[in-house]
């Protein structure tokens, strides 16, 4: 059988009861919200997508592209010229903070 | 003094909820831990893949010897060098970061975009087709050039063209050949053929050692699996029978006979006697080299009715005779890629690729014929997209691309 507790007990209680979980939410959503999200991962995949698209069609132009919250800039430059080597870097934006760089080597077709 | 009524359950439901917590805390954590791991591996594959870019574009500048290159100068760097397995160009590339690493090997063969379908040398005799002979690509021919005739009762089909394609003129000789066949190595391992046939299997990786296996006697390579870098030599001869399992490997003696129903992917390097037997398949890559350096042996190549030898042909060597080695292919034999014969080839079945050969006969039960090609055909136009080939002839621009990982 459940002991009766005094007011001061039961106050006292909540309080700790409170406190726990005040800190366990403050931990778990910190290293929760330390992950990257699903669009981190998206992004990544759009940047992969585009690379390939480049290869594939052979297109080689500096552009800017809005993907969600991030802006994308593509910037081709040659590697060799006589080897016909391409090299792409994709910056990743988040605002005005540069989110990730990646580069990439691409043959041109002759 | 506090009566431990409400304090005692505070504290069972403060250590159950600091127990849910550190759970989820720990889970989350090795998420984290693993999605850092799979960033880091998807970087290396990455840094790699750019790698082998680079190093397919600078191949010919490449050695033998590990060169560290910092492609984009971002401190990503990967380790670059190159080998020869045979008649295949091998390119090794590793990348590394915080020390993790990754490795890639390839076979590599030459993107051939205009390349002819038959190169046959100005012997002063003109190339004659007959029965349903076709030919798709640009040929350099003899100054006779190219016409019809009636053998064994069957004409050629006037109504279609001989060539589809140009057709130049040819030189005196074949073309020199750039290639080198690397079969003899400095370090290696050697191994006994019978402790192989006791475990059954043997693999070895292309970043090792080579594994040698020499025997003086005949070789009967018979319900084993063997693959990677090993070469299996015989001063005598070597039988595949269709049990064996062999892939990537070198198969090196003077005389190979291939059994029926034999399907695999090997190179063969031989000099006096190579005989594929009907419903052979070797795979892409495979390779036939038959290096005849004796005058008094005529070297032959014979692949029977139904097989198809994906990959290349090569028949060379320092005879003084133009058609010391002899090239035999059988009706329904399809040779995917390049051959090239430095001496005659007898041809009834398909070639989609390139021939080079001095000249074509065939023999019937009635008669031999010079230059005559009955109910065979060359195809060098309707290939596969981006078909890669083994090259062999110098002074072709190299354009290297993968054929196949290893």
């Amino acid at each position: 059988m459940i002991k009766a507790s005094t007011l001061y007990e039961t106050i006292l209680a909540i309080g700790i009861i409170s406190a726990a979980i005040a800190v366990a939410t403050l931990i778990f959503s910190n290293v929760v919200y330390s992950d990257e999200n699903v669009s981190y991962y998206q992004v990544e995949e759009f940047i992969y997508n585009l690379k390939n698209k480049s290869e594939i069609e052979q297109e080689f132009k500096n552009e800017t592209i809005d993907y969600r919250e991030y802006i994308i800039k593509k910037k081709v430059l040659d590697f060799d010229e006589e080897k016909k080597l391409k090299q792409i870097i994709f910056k990743v934006f988040k605002g005005k903070k540069m989110f990730k760089e990646y580069h990439f080597l691409i043959r041109e077709d002759a | 003094m506090l009566k431990a009524g409400s304090l005692y359950y505070s504290l069972i439901i403060v250590i159950l909820v600091g127990t849910i917590i550190g759970a989820l805390v720990l889970n989350t954590g090795t998420h984290q831990t693993f999605r850092k791991r799979s960033e880091l591996n998807s970087e290396l594959v990455e840094t790699c893949t750019n790698g082998i870019k680079y190093g397919l574009a600078f191949y010919d500048e490449l050695t033998t010897n590990k060169e560290t290159v910092d492609i984009f100068e971002n401190s990503k760097k990967v380790s670059l060098y190159k080998e020869r397995w045979g008649g295949f160009n091998l390119l090794f590339c590793e990348s590394f970061l915080k020390n993790e690493k990754i490795r890639k090997t390839a076979i590599i063969g030459n993107y051939e975009k205009n390349s002819f379908a038959l190169y046959l040398p100005d012997l002063d005799r003109p190339l004659l087709l007959s029965g349903k002979s076709t030919i798709y690509g640009d040929c350099k021919l003899p100054n006779e050039g190219v016409s019809s005739t009636f053998i064994d009762g069957v004409n050629s089909n006037s109504s279609e063209k001989l060539v589809v394609g140009r057709v130049l003129k040819s030189e005196k000789k074949l073309p020199k050949l750039a290639l080198d066949i690397a079969s003899v190595f400095e370090d290696f391992h050697n191994l006994d053929y019978e402790s192989i046939l006791e475990k059954g299997f043997l693999k070895n990786e292309f970043n090792n050692l080579p594994v040698i296996v020499d025997m003086n006697e005949v070789i009967d390579l018979e319900n084993i699996v063997i693959s990677g870098k090993v070469i299996i030599q015989s001063q005598d001869s070597i039988n595949i029978r269709k049990t064996a399992k062999l892939e990537n490997i070198i198969i090196k003696s003077p005389k190979v006979y291939i059994e029926n129903g034999f399907i695999g992917s090997i190179q063969i390097i031989a000099s006096s006697d190579v005989y594929i037997d009907e419903n052979v398949t070797l795979k892409y890559p495979s390779f036939i080299t038959l290096e005849n350096n004796d005058n008094t042996i005529q070297a032959k190549v014979s692949i029977s009715p139904n097989s198809n030898i994906l990959g290349g042909i090569l028949l060379y060597g320092k005879t003084s005779s133009e058609y010391q080695n002899q090239l035999i292919i059988d009706e329904n034999v399809l040779v995917a890629g390049n051959i090239y014969c430095n001496g005659e080839t007898q041809l009834k079945g398909k070639i989609k690729g390139s021939i080079y050969t001095n000249r074509f006969f065939l023999n019937t039960d009635e008669s031999e014929y010079n230059n005559v090609i009955l109910n065979g055909s060359i195809d060098n136009i309707n290939l596969p997209e981006k078909f890669v080939r083994i090259n062999f002839i110098e002074g072709k621009e190299a354009n290297y691309e993968i054929i196949k990982w290893l």
